[in-house]
């Protein structure tokens, strides 16, 4: 019971990320993390390169905890995209909230991480 | 009491099942990425059938209208799905600790999620035809 209540009191739940750099992600520095912008749509108004795919799982630990949310997706993207030492995650798109096999409510979430051109 | 231990197999394997299918039910994945297209210039950047569909006709106007039609129609897809997840969850709970086939009485919203999958490729869709025509 003491350790639900414990795990019950992690805000964020407990996550998984997952990472499929391409070639052009190699080598680069890591960005501040809030530095990175998360955009639902395409970027066209400067030009871009693919650093690779980034995705989220959020889970709440207890069926007492609240439910996950896109923000906390958002900040789980964002970590991942820096690591790769991108300027935004663009096309991002999310699940819906639900139980699945090892949580009662997991959100997940993706995009692609992108860097922007240097003029 | 061989036929009892039979009976008692079946209805253990059924349970496992209906709990198999509920969990994995329940929780929608996000949809796959669209292709990367951010080499091509912003008015090339189309898929092979998007000149082809009935967006394609649309002006700027039109087109901002059925984006926001889209997003009326996810908002209402999620709701329907959110407005469930309570009854799920005390399901899900009720089922896992007191009596297993109380998970059939999981509601899982297959048509609200078919529905969200479709509402997201229309929308990518609606979002590359707007920026390839300047809107």
């Amino acid at each position: 019971m003491s350790a639900i209540a414990l795990l019950g009191g992690c805000a964020d739940g407990w996550a998984t990320t997952q990472v499929s750099p391409q070639a052009a992600a190699a080598g680069r520095q890591a960005t501040p993390v809030d530095q990175i912008r998360v955009i639902e749509g395409d970027v066209t108004d400067r030009p871009y390169k693919s650093l690779g795919e980034v995705s989220a799982t959020v889970n709440k630990v207890t069926i007492f905890n609240a439910d996950p949310t896109r923000e906390l997706v958002d900040k789980r993207l964002k970590i991942e995209a820096a690591r790769l030492g991108a300027d935004a995650v663009i096309q991002v798109r999310y699940g819906t909230v639900g139980i699945s096999a090892f949580s009662w409510g997991s959100l997940d979430g993706k995009g692609r991480a992108i860097a922007y051109d240097k003029p | 009491m061989a036929r009892a231990g039979q009976l008692l197999t079946t209805s253990r394997k059924a349970a496992g099942l209906a709990v198999a299918l509920t969990i994995a039910a329940c929780a929608r994945s996000s949809p796959p990425l669209p292709p990367d297209l951010g080499h091509l210039p912003p008015e090339q950047r189309l898929l092979q059938g998007d000149a082809e569909s009935p967006e394609a006709k649309l002006g700027c106007p039109q087109l901002k209208e059925e984006s926001e039609r889209i997003r009326m129609a996810v908002s209402q897809n999620e709701a329907t799905i959110a407005g469930n997840r309570g009854h799920n969850q005390a399901v899900g709970y009720a089922g896992g600790v007191l009596f297993a086939p109380l998970l059939l009485a999981s509601r899982n919203d297959d048509d609200a999620k078919k529905s969200l999958d479709e509402l997201q490729t229309k929308k990518d869709r609606v979002d590359r035809l707007s920026k390839a025509k300047g809107c």
